[in-house]
This record gives C-alpha cells, structure tokens and sequence, in this order.
C-alpha cells in the first residue's frame, strides 16, 4: 500500500504529475530534466486523464447499481493499526476518568514517542510501528497516569472509592479482590469489548504474581503501598496490552464467504471503528448498548450515531485537530487568537453544514498591514493561522505556499527530488528567485507551484498581514491545471474560488477522510480509486456537499463494516 | 541540587528466562546481584568512553564572530584566552580540551528546501545525509542512524566495555513538541523522540522511586508485566488475517523485550534517585530547567548509565527557551523582537539584526556556562578506569543553525575531548575543503570507532562520494 502522493503512477485525473528535478543550472533554481522531458510526461499524464475520463464513464455504466457504493470488489487489505498519539491520550482518559484538559495529560502526550505524520495524518498502520522508544513512553505514560488516577487518594477507603470497589456487609472490605475486579472492568473498556475469561483470568495470575512478587521480596511494605503496587501493575498491564494499544479487528470469521472474502466485523470492532474514526477516542456508552444490541450493521442506526458523535464536543474537536494537521497549522507557532479563530471558522462550516467550497471562499475577516480589518472571500486560506504557518523565512514564501497547496490541498505530486536553492540565490530578492523561476529550465519544476503560491503575494512573509496593494511579483498568475484548478488568478479570493468549483479540491478532501478510515495508504490506480471515486461521486452528487455528508457516507458504506483479509 | 552515590555494580546482559530471572533476584533483593553476576564480567582495557551532543537551534551571526567566537577563523592555531571570545570565554579553563572547527563546506544537497519543515532541514546536522522526503508534513527518514545513535551504539554494543550500560543513546530536551520530529535517527533511519523536561528526564533515566528497594519492587513488576504482554503477543497471533499482523506484532514483541532488557540492567545499577525538588515543572523552560537538565546529564554518565546523550538544549525546532534574563527592558527596546522570543528563540535568529544577535549571544554565552560547571564536576569525578569522567568524554557543541539561515556552511562547531579520546584539543581548526560528513567521521575516529565516512546520501539514497574525504587527520591523535 502507497499514500497518493508517494506513487509515481498516479493518473493526472488525481493530480499527478511526477517529474524529477536533480541538477543545478542557475541561480536560484534546481531542474533535472529538459523541458521537453516534462513536456512528454505532462502530455503522457493528460492523455492518461483524458482516458481516465473516459475509463470513468465506462466504469459507471459497467458497475453494478445495487453495490454500495465505496465497496471495492477486490479490496486492499485491511492493516493491523496501532491508536495514535491523541487516540492513546484519550483512551487513557476515558478508561482512567481523567480530565481531558488537565496539564498532566498535556504533558503525558508530549512524551509520547514520536509518530509520522503522512500527508497530514497519523495513523497511516505501515508507518506506525511501536518500538522500543514507544514502549517505554507508553510505560512511563502508565505510571504517571495511575499517579493521576490516584492523585486524590491517601488511605485504603480513598483507593476502594476510586476503584468503586462493592462493600461485602459481612466481610468487610477486600481490596484484592476490589483490585481483580477493577482490573477485569478495566480490561472490558480498555478492550472495547467485554474481555474473555481468559483475559480476566491473566489479570488474577498477575496479581497473584505481584503478591508472591511481595512475600518473596521480604519487604515491609505497608498494606496500602501493596495495595497500590497491585493497582499500578494492572493499569501497566493494561495500558501496554495489544488489544488496547492496537485496533485488533477478529471479525466474524463464520460469517465469511471464503478463505479470501471480506469478514464482517463484530459490533465491537464496528463501533470502535466508528468511534475512532469520528471522536479519536473509544466508544462511549451509547454505542456500547447498540454493540450489545448487534445493532451497528445496520447503516442506519450507524448513521444515527455519526450524526450524534459528529455533534459532539469531542466530534468537533477531533474534526477540528484533523483539520488543523491537514492544513499543515502549527500550534507552537501560531498565536492563541488566530488558531481561535481557524478553530471558529471550521467549526461553523462543519456544524451548519456549509458546502465544501466555502471551506476556500467563504468570507473570513482579514488584518491588513495598517492594522484595519476587511471581510474578505479568502475562506481558510485568507485566515491568518494559515498563511503564517506557511510564511517561513528565509525560503520565499510563493515556493513554501505553493508547495503546500498543491501537494497537501490538491493531492498534487511534486517532483520527489527537488534540492535546496542554490547558493548564489540566497542574495537574490523574491522576485529575482520569482523572475528566474519562470525561465527554462527553472520553469519545469517551478511552473508547478510557484504561481500558486504567487497569488499569496498580498500576505506579508513576516507578519502574516494583508496588503490589497502588493503587487511585487505581478498582477496575475497563470496556474498549471492540476485536476480541473486552473486559470489566470489575481490572488488568494481567484485561487480559492477556482479550488472550490474545482473537483480536484473536494476529491482530495475526501482522500484525507478516506484515508483517516482506512488507517492506510492508497492503493493508486489500484483497487482504492475505485471506491474513492465511489465515495467522491455519492457525496457530491448527494446535493450536501458538507463535511459531515461526506462522514456520513463514509460510515454508512458496506466497506466500513467489514474486514479485508 | 541533585545529589547521589555512585555506586557502580558490574552486570551482564542475561539471557535468561525473566520470570526465572525475577526468582532469583526477588530473593537478592538486601543484597542483589553482587554474588550473582560479579563472575561474569569481561576483562577490558578499553576507556568507557561516551559521548555528549548538544545541539541548539539559533546559530551564531556572522558579523561579530570574532568579539563572540575564536579571534580567527583563518589558519590552525593553538588556543589562548585571548583567542576566546565572549561566548567561549567560560569555558576558558577547558581551553586544552578544545577544538574549535571553522570553514567546513555545508553541501547544499544534503538540506531540504522547504522551511516549513524545520526537523527535515536540521536533520543533516547530526547525520551529514538529506532525509528521504515523503511529502510536506510526512515524517521524514534518513538513510543511517545519526552520529550520536551511531556512536552510542558502538560504545555499548561493540567496544568491549567492562560494564553493559542501560541506554546506547538518550535523547533529553527542554521542551516537548507533540507534533514535531526530531533530528536524531535511530538504527532504522526513524526519528526519535526526545525525552523532555526534568521530572520526565529523571523518572526515566533513573526511576520514579527515590527508595531504592521499592523501586526494585517497582521495576519486578514491571517485569511481570512486560512477561504477560508477550505472552498475550503469541495468542494474538494467531487471530489475526491482517496484512501487516506479522509485521506489526514482531516489532510489538521485539520492543517490549528491549525494553525488558533495559528494565533489568537499570535494577542492577545502584544509582541513587537525583533530588528533583524545587525542578521546574516539564513545560517550563528557563534556567532552572537547563541548569537540572545538565545536571542529570552529568549524573546519568557519572552512574555509567547512557553511552551517548544527546541534549536539545530549549526544544528540537520551536525552542521556547524562557531565559529570565532575555527579558530585561534595558537590553534592547525592540518590541518585535521581544513578541518573537515570547514564541520562537529559532526564530529570532533568522531577524539577523543586532538586538537578535545580542540576544543569542547571551543565550550562548549563559549556556557555556552551565557546560563550564559540567566540566567542572566530570573533571573531578573518578570513572571505573580511575580516569576522570571527563577524560573518557567527547562533547559536541553544535548547531541546527549556521547564522541566520539553514542552509550556509560554515557552522561554529566546538568539541570538548578528554584526553582518553583521539581527539586533539586545545587548538582552532582551519578545515577549509572539508566538509561536514568529514567532521562527523572525525568524530567518530575520536571515539575509537573505525568508520571512514559518514553519511552522504541524498533525498534519493544516492551516495555523493565527494562529501566524504575521510577524517580530519589534524584532528586525530594517532
């Protein structure tokens, strides 16, 4: 399985364009190949998209109009995957009743280890191999959660209130007991499921370990400590087990046409899916009573709980954070008002459920160098948390902003190799770099994305501050077509209203959403782009093109509840 | 400040089954390990040596070096305190040990043209390669293992030390950034995370427990755990129709024995738990925390814990060093500036004016400081050889920054050799027609490894065998 932007063999109905630019020949500029070289490649991949067109009508007429749509007949496998970061850190707070907000969870999700980000998400399963550094965090994250989890906690009644432990009348309170059972419900939840005897029978031997671990050990460890010893070695458990760090997906193997057909998921594993894939955390009661139910093959009732969860609090902010990532913002950089402010603006599109092309034209409040303020048809790209995450210094920023929306915002290949700027350009002004970029051989490369990031002319590099008067590079700015985006544009409200009319944009769009379910690269020009363009034609042609519309037809698809062997 | 015995108790990597393992020791624990493995270890000549990296993000401007730096950067000359300038003058008393390295050639192939990328565009520092480019935003990967990986691994694994230390390599920064990457890569070509702020540093490196036995306690459940875990592994197994279920899994199991192995020769260190009292919080980062960030540097080499270190002193790229003394209102009066430091410390290096340039001379010159004062303690601590740390110790001073751009050569690179190294300290080197690959295997050489060439690879795995010209000889001792 590749990412989209990783495989060369991509149709230009997608964007692509791959083109190789190695050696150095003027100042300012790195090309590679001639432009002939290009010009034959740049034609191969258009006939391709003209018969990609073509293949696609073909396509349409041939398939079979009872098949859900998004359902590949030959599927990519379905990978084993590992929760993210932010997956980690909310499943930890669920399980352990932990505020979402609190510093020490902030803090815990700092140390985690590292994760890649592919194309603006992190849970691409190839990529998300755990290691040893992964290991350890997820150990140490343990340790300082069970801290948290006990923060509150000074005797033995504190910890049997904690751990919701049952008073026998007769009996009195036994905390090893207590303790086995909050590891049993522990492991229901922290499984998502309800955890097999087994399972509850490994958490008892554990305990039963760490008591012989205590008598062997010939330490006077008061009865409190021991008993905090056994809770912190259950949450450790727990909290480094497969079925909690990964997505374990089983399925219902009976259920299967055939050693190599689709298996469906267990109600679990659809409403994990489901849950994961909407609030980045596990699922809450409510789809717990449908998976007892057997209820979430049912599309209907999934669709029922995608309209609840994309409502909600954490809905919203797992959309929002998902966007954040994909429009490459950074937090450490950005000020608190302008991410507010992008946070705001997603919100209200997402929530009233705005067409997609508003994303990059609805009207978004714009600072200008002389500190006034103007409405604005820029949508996110005229807001200021992104044009300052994409304003670096000393890189001139048409390359830096260019680069950016054609790869990210429109699934657009770059050239794979492109090296660093030349030495001899470093001294050269933005439009020296700007005017050579345009000549040959520089032009190869750079006709691809320097004009895109050309009609950000009018946003400072360093402040981020709109001046409708900036014109140093020029008045216009012919774009290369990537998939329908094309055209003569002023500036930032030409560009986002030719990507919101364009199909390039939604489709792209909708490769990130797709991607975010699959928990993988696609397969281009393979089985994926048919049940892409499954998904993009339903969602488009459905008459909603808002965000949430394409969710719910994502959810809704057969292929979300099944397992692709 | 922290405090702690050094207590060093000879181990060996044991090969056997944990939870026999876990027996026996749990019956040792009054008086562990002694009796139990002092038979088994290795004879060795070799110096335990280790390595140090620390790596900053703002560079130094170019236009006064000769006030903040060396009095030259032109020819090889034996250093004096005259030659010192203002940001190397603390570390004065260390002049013999130093090696202060002008003029390497930065090949512009190694350096990714895309700003916004800030951990693809310093990665070249440590590993002399481009990283493998995988899209904007993607995590970026490398051909090799970074210097200080490289080298950690060779001191614990290949150079035949008397005592197995716990960590190859520690990575440790002031400041956590969730969704950055970083510039040290592992054995595979991966990035890898930084540990950051005190309390984590310290929990991590030495235990959450200051009560030695209970934290042995601690450390057997652990165990106990990491056994149920894979024994779990082995069931799933067989569950799974996933296309990357074996895959997934052997790396799954592989890391929780590596981290069960690391579990174990930690329990068998007497390392006294450093006092973090007083520490700033792990998202704070000021003085306080750098100065609690070198000491647990010095502590975690003084206990023999890590072979190589590697300190991202304010943060990998962002750095938000909050340094008390950089907001004094008779320093400058540049409220841009002063808004930019509230944000980024890297950042303000790209302004390349004379009020950012003064404030990065402060930060440097503050923290040679706090290196001069960890020199000072290795150079009076006894190592298991009967040399001083500092003897077996190499400290890389660099930078992700030249001055006011990524991308120009001419880095102020400094290294602090002990005199058990191979490297010759106490002169300024003129290495014009070098490059930094060379450097970086001159580093190497330093620490006895035998390497040739390091890195070298561009963004298409290519090898340009023109970067490597093999080590700076001068450099060398023999």
């Amino acid at each position: 399985m590749t990412h989209i932007a990783q495989d060369k063999n991509r149709k230009l109905r997608r964007g692509l364009m791959s083109i190789s630019c190695s050696a150095l020949l003027l100042p300012g500029c790195y090309t590679g190949i001639s432009a002939q070289q290009f010009d034959d490649e740049h034609d191969s991949a258009a006939g391709s998209a003209s018969d990609g067109d073509e293949d696609d009508a073909g396509d349409g007429d041939d398939r079979d109009p009872t098949r859900t749509p998004g359902l590949a007949e030959d599927h990519t496998p379905t990978p084993l995957a590992r929760l993210t970061n932010d997956e980690f850190i909310n499943s930890v707070a669920v399980l352990l009743d932990i505020p979402r907000d609190s510093e020490a969870l902030v803090q815990a999700r700092g140390n985690l280890a590292a994760e890649p980000n592919v194309g603006g998400l992190f849970n691409d399963a190839d990529r998300q191999l755990i290691t040893h550094v992964g290991i350890a965090s997820y150990s140490g994250v343990a340790s300082t959660m069970t801290d948290v989890f006990l923060a509150e906690v000074a005797t033995v009644e504190d910890l049997a209130l904690r751990m919701e432990c049952p008073q026998d009348a007769e009996d009195g309170l036994d905390l090893s007991s207590c303790t086995r059972q909050f590891g049993a419900n522990l492991l229901s939840k922290a499984f998502r499921r309800d955890a097999t005897d087994q399972e509850i029978a490994n958490i008892e031997a554990l305990v039963n370990e760490v008591d012989d671990l205590l008598v062997e050990s010939d330490q006077d460890l008061a009865a409190f400590d021991s008993h905090i010893l056994r809770l912190r070695t259950v949450v450790r458990y727990v909290l480094l087990s497969a079925d909690f760090l990964l997505l374990v997906e089983r399925g219902t193997a009976d259920a299967a046409d055939g050693p190599r057909a689709p298996i469906p998921l267990t109600s679990a594993e659809i409403a994990t899916r489901l849950s994961y894939f909407i609030t980045g955390a596990p699922p809450d009661e409510a789809l717990m009573v449908d998976v007892h139910e057997g209820r979430l093959s049912d599309p209907s009732v999934r669709l029922e709980h995608a309209d609840r969860l994309l409502d909600s609090e954490a809905g919203r902010a797992q959309l929002t954070k998902t966007l954040n990532s994909w429009l490459g913002i950074d937090a450490a950089t950005v000020d608190a008002e302008d991410a507010a402010s992008l946070s705001t603006f997603i919100d209200e599109w997402f929530a009233e459920e705005k067409p997609f092309e508003d994303l990059y034209k609805a009207p978004v409040s714009v600072v200008h160098v002389d500190e006034t303020q103007t409405e604005e048809p820029f949508g996110v790209l005229g807001l200021r948390a992104f044009v300052a995450s994409h304003s670096a210094f000393p890189t001139p920023s048409f390359i830096t902003r260019g680069v950016f929306v054609v790869e990210r915002l429109l699934c657009s290949q770059l050239p794979s190799d492109i090296p660093a700027e030349a030495l001899d350009g470093e001294e050269m002004t933005p439009l020296e770099v700007f005017q050579e970029h345009a000549k040959e051989p520089c032009a190869t490369c750079h006709v691809v994305f320097d004009n895109y990031g050309a009609a950000f002319q009018r946003f400072d590099t360093e402040t981020s501050r709109y001046d409708p008067e900036a014109n140093e590079l020029g008045d216009s700015f012919d774009l290369l077509d990537l998939g329908g985006v094309s055209g003569v544009v002023g500036g930032v409200a030409d560009l986002g209203r030719v990507m919101g009319q364009s199909e390039r944009a939604p489709a792209c769009l909708a490769e990130l959403w797709y991607r975010k379910a699959a928990r993988r690269g696609l397969d281009a020009g393979g089985e994926d782009d048919e049940a892409l363009d499954a998904l993009i034609k339903e969602w488009q042609g459905s008459g909603n093109t808002s965000m949430k519309s394409l969710m719910r037809s994502i959810v809704t698809a057969e292929d979300f509840t099944l397992l692709f062997p | 400040m922290m405090t702690f015995s050094t207590k060093r108790v000879p181990i060996v990597r044991s090969n056997q089954n944990r939870r026999k393992f876990l027996k026996i020791a749990s019956g040792l624990l009054s008086a562990p390990f002694l009796s139990l493995q002092g038979s088994q270890v290795r004879a060795s000549t070799n110096p335990p040596l280790r390595f140090l990296t620390i790596m900053d993000s703002y560079g130094i401007s170019e236009v006064d070096r000769r006030e903040t730096w060396v009095s030259s950067m032109v020819g090889d000359y034996e250093l004096t305190d005259d030659s010192l300038g203002t940001i190397l003058a603390p570390l004065s008393n260390y002049r013999d040990n130093m090696l202060v390295v002008s003029g390497l050639k930065l090949d512009s192939s190694l350096v990714m043209n895309d700003a916004a990328t800030h951990d693809r565009l310093t990665a070249q520092a440590l590993c002399g390669s481009r990283t493998q480019d995988a899209g904007v935003g993607s995590t970026a990967t490398q051909h090799h293992a970074s210097l200080d990986v490289h080298i950690g691994q060779y001191l614990s694994e290949s150079y035949g030390l008397a005592f197995p230390r716990v960590y190859p390599h520690v990575f440790v920064s002031d400041y956590s950034e969730p969704t950055k990457t970083t510039f040290c890569f592992d054995t595979q070509g991966n990035q890898i995370r930084a540990i950051s702020g005190v309390g984590n540093i310290v929990n991590t490196l030495f235990g959450s427990s200051e009560d030695a036995q209970t934290m042995l306690l601690d450390t057997r459940s652990q165990q106990l755990v990491l056994d149920l875990v894979n024994e779990r592994l082995q069931s799933v197994r067989g569950e799974l129709v996933n296309a990357n279920a074996a895959t997934v899994l052997d790396a799954y199991e592989s890391s929780v024995d590596d981290l069960a192995t690391e579990l174990e020769l930690r329990a068998n260190l007497q390392c006294t738990t450093p006092d973090t009292t007083g520490a700033p919080s792990n998202n704070q980062k000021n003085e306080s925390s750098t100065a609690y960030i070198f000491s647990a540097i010095y502590e975690a080499f003084a206990c023999d814990l890590a072979s190589s270190i590697t300190y991202a002193i304010g943060g990998e790229t962002i750095n938000q060093l909050r340094y008390g003394f950089l907001y004094d209102e008779e320093l400058y009066n540049d409220g841009d500036l002063q808004s930019l430091l509230n944000k980024n410390l890297h950042a303000a290096s790209h302004r390349n004016d004379a009020a950012a340039d003064k404030v990065h001379e402060l930060v440097r010159t503050y923290q040679a400081g706090r290196i001069a004062e960890l020199l000072d303690k290795m150079s009076t601590t006894p190592d298991v050889d009967g040399s001083m740390l500092l003897d077996n110790t190499v400290i890389f001073v660099t930078s992700a920054m030249s001055h006011n751009t990524h991308k120009r050569g001419d880095y102020c690179h400094l290294l602090l050799a002990g005199s058990n190294t191979n490297l010759r300290g106490g002169f300024h080197y003129d290495c014009s027609g070098s490059t930094n690959n060379d450097l970086l295997t001159t580093i190497a050489n330093g620490l006895t490894l035998p390497d040739t060439s390091f890195g070298g690879y561009n963004a298409s795995g290519n090898r340009l065998d023109e970067l490597n010209q093999g080590p700076i000889t001068k450099m060398l001792r023999s």
